[in-house]
Formats: C-alpha cells, sequence, structure tokens
C-alpha cells in the first residue's frame, strides 16, 4: 500500500500544532503569575517545585478534582457548551498562521504552517467574530444577573470592536494586496527604502497597529477591557456560576486567546517569522527553517509579556468610555488610516 | 466525498432551520440559527464561493445574531412577553401553504435541470473558472462595473444607523 | 459533483421553511429570523446560478444582500426595543391599535 508521505505530514503538523498551543497555556499561567507577583514587589509561587514551576500543574489538578457543580436554575444545554465555545474558537485561529519558513526534507516540503488558505486573514477575523459566544452564553445560560450583565457587556463589547479591528486589518491587506498571509509576511520581509530597516507593518502602519492592538486587548478580554468579567463591579461576570473544569475551560480560553492574539500582531505587524539577519528569504534548509520558528516563538513571548505588563499596569476602564474609546476614536482613526492608506499608496 | 459533505451541510441548514422556527426560546433559536448559517455557508464554499462563505459567518454569525442576542438580554424577556405560536389549524394550514409553494417551486427546477434537454444544454454552459469567487474578482466587479450600487449600499447603511439610533433612544417628554 | 437541482431545491426549502416562520410564529424576534433565513436561501439561489454561468456578478449581489440584511436587522431591533418600550410584549398580536 502506498503511503501518502503528504497526507501524514499535514495531519501531523496540526496534532503537533494543536498540542503545542495547549502546552504553551501553562508556560503563560506560570509567567503572569511570576510577572504580576514581581510588578507588585512579591515573590510570587515558590513553594511547588523549584521557584514554583510546578504552580501550573497543582493549579490543573486541583481544578480536576474539584466537584463540577451544576446549578439547579441553569440552561443545561448550553451552559455546557459555553466554555467549549469560549476555548475552541482562538485554537482554530493558529490554523492559518504561518509560524516558520518553508523547510525542505528529503524533498518532502514543510511549510510549519496548517492549512495555508488563500482567504487566510479574513478566516481570522471569522474566528474573531465566533470568540464572543462562549462569553455571551455563558452570561446568558447561567440565569444569574451579575452574569447577564457580563454576558450584555461582552456583546457590545464585541460588535463594538470587531469593527475597528476589521478596519485596521483592511488597511494591512491594502499594504499587502492580498488576503493571504503568506503573502502579508511575504511583504514584510523586504526592505524598506533601499535600506536593511524590514518593512515591518508596524514601521509603515503605525495607526492600524494601535488600532489593532487596543482591539486586541477588548477581544481577548483583559485588563483594561475586561467588563464582561470585572471582579470588583460583577462578581465574576460571565463566569460566576462556572466551577471545576468548566471554569477552568474559560481561563484556558482567555490565555489561549492572548496567545492567538499575540501570533496574529507578530505575523500582521512584525514581520511574522522575518528578521534581517538571522533568518533568509528563499533558504529551505532545515536550519533555516527552525531559526525562523525561534524568532516566531520569540516575537509571541515578547508580545505576551507586553499583555501581561499591560494587565498589571492598567486599571480597567468605565464602561462608557469603553464604549467612547470604540465607537468615537478608535473607529474613525481606523478609517483615517484606510484613506491615508489609499492616498500615500504605501506598499 | 463533494456529495456527501453537500448532504452534511444541506441536513445541517434544513434541520436548523426547522429548529429556529418551532423552537420557543429565543436564545435557543438564536443558536440553531448560527448552525443553519454555518450549514450554508458550507454550501457556499462548496460553490466556489469561498469569499462570501467567510463574509456569510462574519457578518451574519459575528454581527447579526450578537446584535439579536443583544437585544435578547437586553429585554430579557418573561414567558407571557414572548408570544410564542399561532393557533393550531392556523400553523397546519400554513404548513399546507408552505408544502404547495415548495411543490409549485420545484417544479419549473426539476424540469429544467434534469431529462435528455438538460444534458444536451449543459455543454452550452461555460467550465467552471478558478477565478470565479475568489477576493480579486469580487473586487474588481464591485468597484468597476457596480460602484454606484456600491455607493447606494453605504448610503443605505447610514440611513439604517441613523434610524436604529433615532428609533432606540429613550425620548424625554414634554 | 456540482448538480444544480440540489442546490435549488434545497434554496426552495429553506425559504419556505422561513415564510413558515413569518407567517406562523407571534414573536416578532423569531419572525426577524425568518426573514433572514429566507433571504439566505435566495443567497443560495443566486451563488447556485453564479455557479452555472460562471458570472461573478451574482457574487456581488449577495454581498449588497448581506448589507441590506444587516441594515433591516438593525432597524427591525430598534424597532422591536421600541414596541417593547410601548406594549410590554413582543408579541405580533398585541400591535392592534389601528384594528377594530
Amino acid at each position: 500500500m502506498q503511503i501518502n508521505w503528504q497526507l501524514v505530514i499535514d495531519i501531523a503538523k496540526a496534532v503537533i500544532v494543536f498540542f503545542g498551543i495547549l502546552t504553551c497555556i501553562p508556560i503563560l499561567v506560570y509567567a503572569e503569575r511570576k510577572i504580576c507577583a514581581y510588578i507588585q514587589d512579591r515573590r510570587g509561587p515558590n513553594r511547588v517545585g523549584p521557584l514554583g514551576l510546578l504552580q501550573p500543574v497543582a493549579d490543573a489538578i486541583k481544578s480536576f478534582f474539584k466537584e463540577d457543580y451544576t446549578p439547579s436554575h441553569v440552561d443545561k444545554v448550553l451552559f455546557t457548551l459555553a466554555p467549549a465555545m469560549a476555548f475552541i474558537a482562538p485554537a482554530l485561529v493558529f490554523a492559518v498562521i504561518p509560524f516558520g519558513h518553508l523547510m525542505e526534507i528529503k524533498g518532502y516540503k514543510i511549510l510549519p504552517q496548517v492549512f495555508d488558505m488563500n482567504i487566510g486573514i479574513l478566516f481570522v477575523l471569522m474566528i474573531a467574530s465566533l470568540g464572543g459566544y462562549g462569553l455571551i452564553l455563558g452570561g446568558w445560560s447561567s440565569n444569574n444577573k451579575y452574569s447577564l450583565l457580563g454576558g450584555l457587556r461582552a456583546s457590545a463589547q464585541m460588535l463594538s470592536y470587531e469593527i475597528a479591528m476589521g478596519l485596521a486589518v483592511i488597511s494591512i491587506i491594502m499594504t499587502a494586496g492580498s488576503t493571504r498571509m503568506a503573502d502579508i509576511v511575504g511583504v514584510q520581509t523586504q526592505g524598506l527604502w533601499g535600506t536593511c530597516i524590514p518593512a515591518w507593518n508596524i514601521i509603515t502602519q503605525p495607526i492600524a497597529f494601535i488600532v489593532f492592538l487596543c482591539t486586541a486587548f477588548a477581544e481577548t478580554n483583559r485588563l483594561p477591557f475586561d467588563l464582561a468579567e470585572g471582579d470588583s463591579e460583577l462578581i465574576g461576570g460571565y463566569h460566576t456560576e462556572y466551577s471545576s473544569m468548566k471554569f477552568a475551560m474559560f481561563f484556558m480560553g482567555e490565555y489561549l486567546a492572548v496567545l492567538t492574539m499575540s501570533a496574529l500582531i507578530v505575523t500582521l505587524f512584525l514581520g511574522g517569522w522575518y528578521f534581517p539577519g538571522i533568518t533568509e528569504v528563499g533558504n529551505t534548509s532545515l536550519l533555516n527553517g527552525i531559526l525562523s520558528i525561534f524568532v516566531f516563538g520569540t516575537k509571541v513571548g515578547m508580545l505576551v509579556f507586553f499583555f501581561i505588563w499591560t494587565r498589571w499596569t492598567l486599571p480597567r476602564f468605565r464602561y462608557d468610555q469603553l464604549m467612547k474609546l470604540g465607537w468615537k476614536i478608535l473607529l474613525p482613526l481606523a478609517l483615517f488610516n484606510i484613506i491615508l492608506t489609499a492616498i500615500l499608496g504605501l506598499r | 466525498m463533494t456529495d456527501t459533505i453537500f448532504m452534511v451541510f444541506a441536513v445541517m441548514s434544513i434541520a436548523s432551520a426547522i429548529a429556529v422556527v418551532t423552537w420557543r426560546n429565543p436564545v435557543h433559536c438564536v443558536l440553531a440559527l448560527i448552525a443553519s448559517f454555518a450549514g450554508v455557508a458550507g454550501l457556499f464554499y462548496l460553490l466556489s464561493a469561498p469569499f462570501i462563505a467567510v463574509m456569510q459567518i462574519i457578518i451574519y454569525a459575528g454581527a447579526i445574531i450578537v446584535l439579536f442576542l443583544f437585544v435578547i438580554m437586553l429585554l430579557n424577556l418573561k414567558k407571557n412577553e414572548m408570544g410564542g405560536d399561532a393557533p393550531v389549524q392556523d400553523r397546519l394550514f400554513t404548513v399546507f401553504l408552505c408544502v404547495i409553494t415548495v411543490i409549485i417551486l420545484s417544479i419549473p427546477v426539476v424540469a429544467t435541470f434534469t431529462g435528455t434537454f438538460y444534458d444536451q444544454y449543459k455543454k452550452t454552459f461555460p467550465k467552471p473558472d478558478a477565478n470565479l469567487g475568489i477576493t480579486e474578482t469580487i473586487g474588481q466587479e464591485i468597484f468597476s462595473a457596480h460602484a454606484l450600487a456600491f455607493e447606494l449600499i453605504s448610503i443605505l447603511i447610514i440611513a439604517a444607523l441613523i434610524g436604529a439610533i433615532y428609533l432606540a433612544k429613550k425620548r424625554q417628554r414634554g | 459533483m456540482f448538480n444544480p437541482t440540489n442546490c435549488l431545491i434545497l434554496s426552495i426549502l429553506l425559504f419556505a421553511i422561513g415564510a413558515y416562520g413569518v407567517i406562523a410564529k407571534r414573536n416578532i424576534l423569531i419572525m426577524l429570523m425568518s426573514v433572514e433565513i429566507m433571504l439566505n436561501a435566495a443567497n443560495l439561489a443566486f451563488l447556485t446560478f453564479a455557479r452555472l454561468y460562471n458570472d461573478p456578478t451574482a457574487h456581488v449581489f449577495v454581498l449588497m444582500n448581506m448589507a441590506v440584511a444587516a441594515a433591516e436587522v438593525a432597524v427591525g431591533l430598534a424597532l422591536l426595543i421600541c414596541v417593547f418600550r410601548h406594549k410590554k410584549s413582543v408579541d405580533s398580536t398585541k400591535l392592534n391599535l389601528l384594528k377594530w
């Protein structure tokens, strides 16, 4: 029987990427706890294992062994479905993110991207638009006024910030002239004005970068935009009624969303796997491929640090301020940026 | 293979559409509506319209349904405020009318697209084009031949925006 | 293989289901959702013919259709909120001021 090795490689890629991002979640949880502690002048976890490194394991075991309690007044089906939706949506985005340069080993092409879609960036927007459902449905199905308020806030927030995000992405599509993720990275590997400064979109599209960064915080539901959760005013917002693994799913979904958004920002604005002097374009050797994955990982790590840093530095917005920022500042700014891009023809 | 996928999407969209019109709880209906839209989006993808398929999800599931959910949660309806269904005999009559509609509309479709006449006629159809339905083709079509329609749509959306804000705003009396 | 009959029959079925929802339901929210199903059925028919005749005009039409649907839902739901403020209900039979 003939084995289709290309198919095997494709399936293996999907499995490896999925388990890879799952492995990143405990690392993120640990990083968040440690960084938060140092920002607040504490030590952070240091009891479980050396330097507290086994703390995420302890957390996981704790949530596994807690009683999975379903309150009697909830909508059972949606109550179970909501955490799953909150978890799956951000994981799906990784299917179209190119996290390395093409490698060629013994004639087999290995592209470090699960699915090279022609409409990759639109696929990302599509999944991002489904991301809010977990929160909204979790809030509604809990049948609790705080949860309902959390869900209501989540839906309005998603709706308003998605528009600004989409408009920021449109100017990126205009720069790249394509909706394929690989082409968007490809444009950024060229030198700017004939120098060695790479034409990363953060340099050519600073306004789009700022708009996208703000909307990324809102879409991942992190401080300063975590109004759906708002623990000081809404107890826990949409996840007030959740316990045990269902709560852990929401929790993991949030970290997964941070990871996804960081990877997306790296791909769209920070040149993806490209760094001048370290990775080369068109070099299909194994070394170059591994280096490119390493560069991508480092950039994502730095952005994740930025996300955590912001969370423990800025206070929460008020709800009317959030709406004002979304509709009156980010939306006109993104529209202005599109016009500017069209006039200047930035390529 | 494609036939199986087509059947899966078709059954998915029909079954969830039936769920939308039979279930009572609006939130459950909204979820069924998402499933229905997702099924139709899959069909669009099979009909070589990937851009429209993605747009279907972004616009319908991302914006329209979230708007529905927002309003449902804003109103927070009680059981007696929901409305419910028409009386049984009315509903049966409606089902009867719908079945008749389906039959009447199906007759020309089946008559046109089956049989020897269609086999003859099929040869005159153009070959499927790989460029059909990709973003570039649609973009070029919109901004050349249909630029006026595009501008009119933007006016419509602005009008809808202003109208919606005016209608939903709380008015002070006197 | 691509078969226009299946797609068109499916589109007709979806349209009929949507029409049933608009006529038989008394909840204005669900009536609006049924209208969306009918619009979707129309879009499906458009794209079937686009595939048949290889014509991207239908794709543009479907996009415009979606924009109109979005505008329609925004205004429709705003009206619904208005109705709810006056009647404390979303039952379409309660809207009988012009009837005697």
